[in-house]
């Protein structure tokens, strides 16, 4: 079930939400550029290859499984962490509103 | 050797935030330059070294899942806080303590392959796109670990007594769901 990310008026971050953000948006990064990457290197090795085109293709589809699969894996573990730092979080501010916001963070919600 | 740069937040202001731009900057995929990529061409790699980096592809696989895998429903009720005979002001900090402990105890196997092809991944490939892969993945895998640290040095700096008590409690040390065990500690 996908949850919306509630409006919250009036809401200020404490230094200790802003240090969250920053970490979750820094894990969130790196994870989004290993997946792009490695997209980027498995189309290189297909067309830049100097194999026959059939044999080219048949390693880089094995290529393809076990890098699709491993970022299937870090997005898994991306949010892992993110539910982590947000359930943290939520359970240090004080502010009701700030833990309403990291609430909705951690369970998932989404911007609609 | 392509430099990767993250596009981090400045320092947020002090001024008011409001949350619909703060989930937008949280979710939204930041536009990558394509001079940031690193792009791999595992085609270079000798044998050994298309094998470690292999097999540190799978075990990435292997540690996400065996994460979803540790995930619990499992509700820790107030009830069986009060029962511990500790102050509620320690509640939050043993569970998220014991949280972490079962976490680590559950994926022990995936994570320290993980960590291991790590290791020898960074000591075999000389490739620097590689490497810079290989660090990311790292960051990535390893990142949740500074969590359970920092709930270690919590839960230490709680009296010893504390640490004591809850320690030889059988329903902390089987996995349970933080968020909704916090929520009946408040």
């Amino acid at each position: 079930m996908i949850i919306k990310c509630p409006e919250i008026k009036g809401l200020e971050f404490s230094e200790r939400s802003k240090k969250a953000i920053l970490k979750i948006k820094e894990i969130k990064e790196v994870g989004e550029l290993l997946a792009y990457s490695v997209a980027a290197g498995q189309v290189a090795t297909i067309f830049v290859g100097n194999n026959a085109a059939v044999s080219s293709i048949n390693v880089a589809s094995t290529d393809f499984i076990q890098f699709s699969s491993a970022m299937n894996g870090v997005s898994l573990i991306v949010r892992e962490k993110i539910h982590t730092r947000a359930v943290l979080t939520w359970s240090k501010v004080s502010d009701s509103k700030e833990k309403q916001f990291w609430k909705a963070i951690a369970k998932g919600c989404k911007v609609q | 050797m392509k430099k990767v740069t993250f596009g981090l937040l400045a320092t947020l202001a002090a001024t008011q935030i409001f949350a619909s731009s703060t989930y937008e900057e949280l979710f939204k995929s930041r536009k990558i330059d394509k001079s940031e990529l690193i792009k791999l061409d595992t085609a270079k790699l000798d044998k050994v070294q298309r094998q470690v980096f292999e097999d540190l592809l799978k075990s990435v696989s292997m540690l996400g899942y065996k994460k979803s895998e540790c995930d619990s429903s499992r509700v820790i009720k107030a009830e069986q806080l009060h029962g511990l005979g500790i102050s509620n002001e320690h509640y939050n900090t043993v569970l998220i303590y014991f949280y972490g402990l079962n976490r680590k105890r559950c994926e022990e196997s995936e994570y320290n392959k993980f960590a291991k092809l790590i290791a020898v991944n960074l000591a075999s490939q000389k490739d620097s796109e590689v490497l810079e892969f290989i660090t990311n993945l790292n960051r990535v895998g390893s990142a949740v670990y500074y969590d359970y640290a920092e709930a270690e040095v919590d839960f230490k700096q709680l009296p010893k007594s504390v640490q004591d008590r809850t320690s030889e409690v059988s329903f902390l040390k089987e996995d349970f769901n933080l968020f909704e065990s916090l929520q009946n500690a408040e």
